[in-house]
């Protein structure tokens, strides 16, 4: 899915930088619904959008990444990482995509086949994570372990559905970080920046 | 054509949208009761011909009413300004008035209310009530004065006639969506786009608007404006 990820047509159009474009919930919904179309097609499934629960969903991010703001300028990379992970604890955490059908397209045993929604969810944060750092930071992206573990996928699901801020974690790990645990959604400056 | 009623034009087009209001609502009524009889259990109606000759005319008569009166009102292009432009054009009462009245009927039937008029005349009495010094005031504190004055000036009146206020708490939502609005910065492209995520972003903080509004509770709505309608 990575070129999905660095697609730059799925994103709607703006006259700013994308950091402070996904602040905004128009900019926010229309990328959020595009991405969904484009996973529909992909994996051959048909979703149901809730935009009331995706306006939600962004008031409490928004909230989660201001009220968490390191002042430091060096920590500045990892809290966009750190901002990626909140904005999936909130997706998962309140569901804004309903699967109406199971998907075509994919494997059976694939990630995409066990849990849709979740897995549309988790790859829009890390798209969007993508977009902004390789916008901001122009430097490539660092190897990512593989996310397809269908194991990985099951533990996800099964933890995530009981305390969503599993999901936090969950988003570092498949972006290369060893979250904390027992606080995945509290930010620490890592050491190398702070 | 209505240029040379000097005295209480306002009113007189209050008047005209209240009329053209009651014969849009009729007219839909009347199609709504057809609709359901023509497809219900009413073995005294007419034949489905004569139905039909009086649903066309119902139709008629509204674009033509709708029609006839919007000549009269000789309304012009609805005004989006964003509360920065009305700023900068010393927040004059008639463009204030004039862009409640084009955009709050928008966000009422965005909130589900299709049975409601928008009084111009009462967002000028909501604009003389604020305080001279508004222009002064940071944007965000202007705005929950602005959305305070106009829920007690009664902007949104009950149909058909208009003579009375309503009330609820989708009311206070779209007063407080279009306020999320004007603040908010967009291209005249991002209109649409913008008018519907603030009335999302209203609605994600229901609560605390309709508690901010009910306590008069300026602060609070002032903080609220100033932390959420960068983010519209």
């Amino acid at each position: 899915m990575s070129e999905l990820s660095n697609s730059r047509r799925i994103w709607p159009s703006t006259n700013e930088p994308l950091r402070r474009a996904v602040r905004r919930l128009h900019w926010f919904r229309t990328a959020f619904i595009s991405y969904t179309q484009e996973m529909e097609k992909r994996i051959g499934v048909e979703c149901e959008v809730d935009e009331k629960k995706l306006a939600a969903i962004f008031i409490a991010w928004l909230r989660a990444v201001n009220a968490q703001k390191p002042s430091s300028a060096k920590a500045r990379s990892a809290y966009f990482d750190f901002a990626a992970s909140l904005m999936l604890r909130e997706l998962i955490g309140n569901m804004p995509l309903k699967a109406k059908t199971t998907p075509q397209l994919v494997d059976e045993n694939s990630a995409a086949a066990f849990w849709p929604e979740g897995y549309i969810c988790t790859l829009f944060c890390l798209a969007v994570h993508d977009a902004v750092v390789k916008q901001e930071f122009n430097v490539p992206l660092p190897q990512r372990p593989p996310i397809d573990n269908i194991r990985s996928w099951w533990s996800f699901r099964e933890n995530a559905l009981e305390d969503s801020r599993f999901a936090a974690g969950f988003l570092q790990r498949l972006m290369g970080h060893e979250p904390n645990w027992a606080m995945p959604d509290i930010f620490t400056i890592p050491v190398e920046d702070g | 054509m209505l240029e040379h009623f000097k005295p209480d034009r306002l009113a007189l087009r209050e008047a005209l949208r209240g009329l053209r209001y009651t014969v849009h609502t009729g007219g839909r009524m009347v199609l709504d009761h057809l609709s359901m009889a023509s497809t219900g259990h009413t073995p005294a109606l007419p034949g489905r011909h004569l139905l039909c000759d009086v649903e066309n005319t119902a139709a008629r008569l509204e674009a033509f009413g709708s029609d006839t009166i919007r000549f009269l009102l000789c309304e012009h292009t609805p005004s989006s300004r964003s509360m920065q432009a009305l700023y900068e054009l010393g927040f004059e009462e008639k463009q204030f008035a004039r862009v409640v009245y084009d955009n709050l009927r928008l966000f009422l039937q965005q909130f589900g209310i299709r049975y409601a008029i928008v009084s111009e005349l009462a967002a000028r009495q909501a604009h003389a009530r604020l305080p001279a010094n508004l222009i002064d005031l940071p944007e965000h504190e202007a705005a929950a004065l602005i959305a305070s004055s106009l829920v007690d000036a009664g902007v949104i009146r009950e149909g058909p006639v208009g003579l009375k206020s309503l009330r609820s708490k989708e009311t206070d939502l779209a007063i407080a969506a279009l306020l999320f609005w004007l603040l908010s910065d967009r291209s005249p492209e991002e209109d649409d786009q913008t008018r519907l995520a603030a009335a999302d972003m209203a609605l994600a903080v229901e609560d605390e608007i309709v508690a901010a509004l009910k306590q008069k509770d300026k602060v609070a709505l002032s903080a609220l404006f100033e932390e959420l309608a960068p983010h519209v």
